[in-house]
């Protein structure tokens, strides 16, 4: 199978893998915790895409599986701080889901360093860039996804 | 196989008098299948037809999937892991209470079926019976003999609750001891563990007879049917068996009780019961939850506790 490339790795280093990681963001903490790190101009690598999603709990396990059938080669869901969740209790919830699934794949002998959780505030913009740092740099060091991808 | 114990004698006359008293309308238990070490389902509506009752160790199938949604007043003769399984259905509110009788039946344990296929190398089982402690299996001009305890289902070797815990009566009977918990193997490591569940899901053709076998699985549209969106693919391929193997884990964590209905049911031998055991194991370890215990007791991921662990949590 054929990888893309980030066009931009051919311009820092180009032998380096360029993993692509599909970041799930609640829309309250750590997607606005995204945004400051923006605005901050704080620099960290480009090989996440983000989904905003109301609260982490509206992310389904099934989405998580679903990305890593189709090529992401690392999977992250980021939520509000536990007692911080704009919805009361969904990161609450989400947490027990999370823990659960992390457990599934673990069992079934899954590469587990590919599927992140995390809590970042809507103030944390240095610690959003500093966990996309240490994520994409887990990810890389796995290589390109390979066992539940899809081929048919 | 179908020798009239006194189990067999209990149920009979239990089923007459619920049914003659007016009780219940329908009762649901088993009878002699068509095919050895394979009982069938029975449903007698009136006392006549009671003597067509059976109970032996072939008795695996969960009778508590006949129960969901049924607007009927039913009495059902149940094991441990069906009382378990009736359980988890009643906080899901699948069933109505009352108008449910639950007989609970000591339970020996139920043979595996599949392992004595295995055994005899998938010749045709012409006749079972046993004897005293021991299988006898007859395939063709070959006699073949194990002790009973040998050929059972490993849920039944790991069962908690072979007397069952939950039920309305109770019929006298021997039941096997409960299992001490099941040690949590020498687990191999991940790559054996990923080449282990490749080789299970390889053989997965989606028939979805775990699925429909299974008394937690009601949904009336599965994921798994669902086109839009389409989640997983319904081909047999190795991604989309992964995936359909994953999906059903997760969506029965916390609430399968191990009956064992599942491994029994499939017809190509698909064995991820460790998949479905460690996400029991972690309920109770983690939310301090047992699946099929309490009715009362809220499912594990309807509700949470300030204080479950992080550990999974990427922290920076």
């Amino acid at each position: 199978m054929s990888e893309i490339q980030n066009p931009k790795s051919k311009i820092q280093n180009p032998a380096a893998f360029q993993p692509k990681i599909l970041a799930f963001l609640c829309n309250w903490c750590s997607y606005a915790g995204a945004d400051l790190a923006g605005v901050s101009r704080l620099q960290y690598p480009p090989n996440v895409r983000v989904i905003r999603v109301p609260c982490s709990a509206r992310v389904d396990p099934m989405f998580i599986l679903a990305a890593l059938q189709r090529g992401a080669d690392g999977v992250l869901v980021s939520g509000c701080h536990p007692g911080d969740c704009h919805y009361l209790s969904g990161n609450l919830v989400a947490r027990r889901r999370f823990a659960l699934l992390k457990t599934l794949l673990e069992e079934a002998g899954f590469e587990t360093e590919r599927v992140h959780f995390s809590w970042v505030s809507a103030a944390e913009g240095g610690r959003f860039a500093e966990l996309i740092r240490e994520v994409t740099e887990k990810v890389r060091a796995m290589g390109p996804a390979q066992q539940l991808v899809k081929r048919l | 196989m179908n020798d009239v114990t006194s189990v067999v004698l209990q149920i009979r006359e239990t089923a007459r008098r619920l049914l003659d008293e007016g009780r219940v309308e329908l009762v649901l238990g088993f009878e002699a299948g068509p095919i050895a070490l394979r009982n069938a389902p029975c449903f007698v509506r009136n006392a006549g037809e009671a003597e067509r009752l059976t109970w032996d160790r072939s008795c695996g199938m969960n009778l508590a999937v006949f129960l969901n949604g049924n607007p009927r007043r039913i009495a059902v003769f149940a094991k441990g892991c069906d009382s378990r399984a009736i359980v988890n259905m009643l906080k899901e509110r699948r069933l109505a209470r009352e108008n449910l009788v639950i007989v609970g039946v000591p339970c020996r344990g139920m043979i595996d079926r599949g392992k004595v296929e295995r055994l005899v190398g998938g010749a045709e089982i012409d006749s079972a019976r046993i004897a005293g402690d021991t299988l006898v299996v007859v395939t063709g001009s070959r006699r073949w003999e194990w002790p009973v305890e040998e050929v059972l289902r490993q849920s039944c070797k790991s069962c908690a609750t072979p007397t069952p815990r939950y039920d309305d009566l109770l019929l006298e009977g021997e039941a096997r001891p409960p299992a001490a918990e099941e040690a949590a193997a020498p687990q191999p490591d991940r790559v054996e563990r990923w080449a282990r569940f490749q080789a299970e899901a390889a053989k997965c053709i989606r028939c979805y007879a775990c699925r429909n076998v299974c008394p937690l699985c009601y949904c009336r549209e599965c994921r798994a049917d669902q086109a839009g969106p389409r989640w997983i693919g319904t081909s047999p391929t190795p991604s989309d068996n992964a995936l359909w193997l994953l999906m059903r884990a997760m969506h029965q964590a916390g609430r399968c009780v191990d009956c064992g209905a599942c491994v029994e049911a499939c017809p190509v031998g698909v064995d991820v019961r460790h998949l479905f055991k460690r996400l029991e194991r972690e309920v109770r370890e983690r939310f301090g939850y047992v699946s099929g215990a309490d009715p009362n007791e809220k499912p594990p991921l309807a509700t949470f506790n300030m204080d479950d662990p992080e550990d999974f949590i990427t922290n920076v």
